[in-house]
């Protein structure tokens, strides 16, 4: 069986710091604290799955570290001019994992919803469009 | 070196069913197979429904997304991306011991323990006379079909599409209860059927190899919607629920770990030369008959193989698809719905002739079990909004698969190259490209699907071609020739220039309708195997 690379190998990081982007992460998807197990699958699953890291993505994950605030509009960046960028790779295997754990189930399954449901929603999809903008120029002068 | 008597190549569902016919009719069979099996690890699930483990079963990852998240696909996926981690066994080792070679066909092939019926949709659907005869069948498939469904439980319902659905079937059991996202759509359909028949649509539900009642020391199907992670309760048939019970029969022997390469036939039978998956070494087993069940592109490597032919171009069938994210406005913001199918209920056939012949075919699917995230990464949005939207949009979106017929044109083939850095010395060389004139058919008639399903409160939000071989249906590479054609079948399954050598699973289809091809490989392996008996 082929022997599972650490986090520092993986990223270029130690846990401490994928544990901070774990949670970081968490909150941002689903506005809860992540519990331990979720925070552990995350490290494990990154340790599994190596990327492979450009000089781009380090200066962005970087920047998130510093900058947690700057990870919705950054994603929302990449959504649009880089979808399959390692940011967005993290998130998605978080996102995978949330959905997967009991704590979270509420977040995923479809709910019922009235039909005034779909302002929020038109919010929302604002809310994406001008994230979207201000992230582009964002990962422009990031990168 | 022991001799055996019938030696079957392949687990799947075409060697499942030869394997059946020959050991009921009391012959010394022995299956080798490669056979990898399921990981422990990802496929222990707990028997309850879907909605009740996700909000109480604290290890769900491990066979929702895997232990290490390895079923979290991203990128430019393509095809098996709807594998689940207690799936995965299916595709193991594939690409190193049978590689592909192709700029534009990726097809999914098995080595595993019952082959790509271990995941198979269960659509079972019967060909017609016409269907029939185009792919070189016999007449005598209608009751190979009453066999089939007997012994692996069929359900289907008798409605107005069953001429195209189940065709001259007798034996079913009733078809399992519709959701609420087929309900709505049947009923728009009946609602104006005069008008969807008048454009060629005639819509059914798909007979499925799911038995509803219990059947033959197996389960009728409990609504868990666990379809694509669970066989527990073994309600949707797989082959290996036959090759289990084919094992408690003395004169039946399975012995995995073995993928076949080729043969070569002696006075006394066949020498069948194999390499050992543990350590890739090559054995020789012998045997009177061989019958060769590794699908039309297994089957294909290796006669190429024993042929040492690398310049021979063999023909190709597999079906064009296409699919159709799909929303029912109708439908969106409800809450989760438990007594629930995974699979396909519905079938809506475009028939402009209203002949039944070269029909296309949608398959049209619900979606919940599937989970969230695997939709999520399709939309062009920052994942926070994707899932608000998405959560709110799931419990009305519905899947369309699109199934196109398929024939022998030059550009569609395969060839054998030698490869001295692979396990077996060789990969497969394929090309498949449809002509203009395929290609604007199809295109004419997706359009065509897209604007019915409007009519019925479902609208499509994107065509999805997910690359030609993604149907998974695979034909016509040794095609039936009552001529003695080189690398061709006798309408009895026997390789034309062999003695003792057979075919039973789809390689030997002239035409591939778009009707998904299981059941009619299953029944085509049953005469193909009662020909072997009846040659002696």
């Amino acid at each position: 069986m082929q022997k599972t690379k650490t986090t520092r190998q993986v990223s270029g990081v130690g846990s401490s710091v994928l544990k901070k982007e774990a949670k970081s992460f968490a909150r941002y998807l689903v506005r809860q604290e992540p519990s331990r197990q979720v925070i552990a699958r995350y490290t494990e699953a990154l340790a599994h799955n190596p990327p492979s890291i450009s000089a781009t993505d380090i200066h962005l994950l970087e920047f998130i570290r510093k900058h947690p605030w700057s990870l919705g509009c950054i994603e929302a960046g990449l959504a649009l001019r880089q979808p399959h960028s390692e940011v967005r790779r993290r998130l998605y295997i978080m996102l995978a994992i949330l959905e997967s754990s009991p704590d979270h189930t509420a977040a995923f399954l479809p709910q019922e919803r009235s039909a005034w449901y779909i302002v929020p929603l038109a919010l929302a999809g604002l809310r994406a469009v001008g994230k979207a903008l201000v992230g582009v120029i964002m990962v422009g002068v990031v990168r | 070196m022991k001799t055996f008597d019938y030696l079957v190549v392949g687990s799947g569902c075409s060697g499942a069913m030869a394997a059946q016919t020959l050991v009921e009719a009391g012959l010394d069979v022995v299956m080798l197979d490669a056979g990898f099996t399921k990981d422990p690890e990802t496929s222990t699930i707990p028997d309850e429904d879907y909605l009740d483990l996700r909000q109480s079963d604290t290890s769900q990852h491990q066979y929702l997304i895997g232990p290490r998240a390895e079923g979290v696909a991203w990128g430019n996926v393509g095809k098996g991306e709807q594998i689940t981690p207690p799936r995965k066994h299916i595709t193991e080792q594939v690409d190193d011991l049978i590689p592909i070679d192709s700029a534009d066909f990726s097809p999914l092939e098995s080595l595993a323990y019952g082959g790509l019926g271990a995941g198979w949709g269960l659509q079972c659907w019967q060909f017609s006379t016409y269907d029939l005869k185009q792919a070189g069948l016999k007449p005598a498939m209608f009751d190979a079909y009453e066999t089939v469904a007997k012994r692996i439980g069929v359900s289907a319902t008798a409605d107005k599409a069953a001429r195209y659905t189940l065709g001259k079937l007798k034996t079913y059991q009733p078809s399992a209860d519709m959701d609420r996202n087929h309900t709505y759509i049947l009923r728009k359909y009946l609602a104006d059927t005069k008008r969807f028949k008048h454009q060629g649509f005639i819509m059914g539900r798909t007979p499925l190899a799911l038995i509803t009642q219990d059947h033959d020391g197996r389960t009728g199907y409990k609504y868990r919607d666990m379809d694509f992670y669970s066989d527990n309760d073994q309600s949707a048939w797989r082959p290996w629920i036959t090759i289990d019970k084919l094992k408690q029969h003395k004169n039946f022997h399975y012995i995995g770990g073995y993928l076949v390469l080729s043969f070569s036939e002696t006075a006394e039978g066949v020498v069948v030369e194999c390499l050992r998956t543990a350590d890739n070494s090559r054995q020789t087993v012998r045997c009177r008959k061989l019958i060769l069940a590794t699908s039309a592109l297994g089957s294909a490597r290796v006669v190429l193989r024993s042929l040492g032919d690398e310049a021979t171009k063999l023909p190709l069938l597999c079906n064009p698809y296409r699919y159709v994210p799909c929303v029912q406005p109708k439908l969106v913001g409800k809450a989760a719905e438990s007594h629930k199918l995974g699979f396909t209920q519905l079938s809506l056939f475009l028939d402009e002739a209203h002949r039944n012949q070269d029909v296309s075919v949608a398959s049209l699917y619900s979606y919940q079990s599937l989970m969230l995230f695997r939709i999520i990464r399709h939309a062009p949005l920052d994942f926070v909004d994707a899932r608000l939207l998405i959560q709110y949009l799931m419990s009305g979106i519905v899947i369309m698969g699109i199934h196109h017929p398929d024939r022998q044109t030059a550009n569609k083939w395969l060839q054998l190259q030698p490869t001295p850095d692979t396990p077996t010395g060789d990969n497969l060389r394929i090309m498949y490209q449809l002509q203009a004139e395929e290609s604007a058919e199809f295109d004419r008639r997706e359009k065509k699907y897209l604007k019915a399903m409007r009519s019925m409160g479902t609208y499509g939000l994107k065509r999805i071609n997910p690359g030609e071989g993604a149907s998974i249906h695979y034909a016509g590479t040794l095609p039936f020739s009552q001529e003695p054609k080189d690398f061709s079948l006798s309408p009895d399954g026997r390789l034309h220039g062999t003695r003792n050598v057979y075919v039973a699973d789809s390689a030997g289809f002239t035409y591939l309708p778009a009707k998904g091809l299981t059941f009619s490989l299953m029944a085509n392996a049953h005469l193909v195997a009662e020909s072997v008996i009846k040659n002696g």
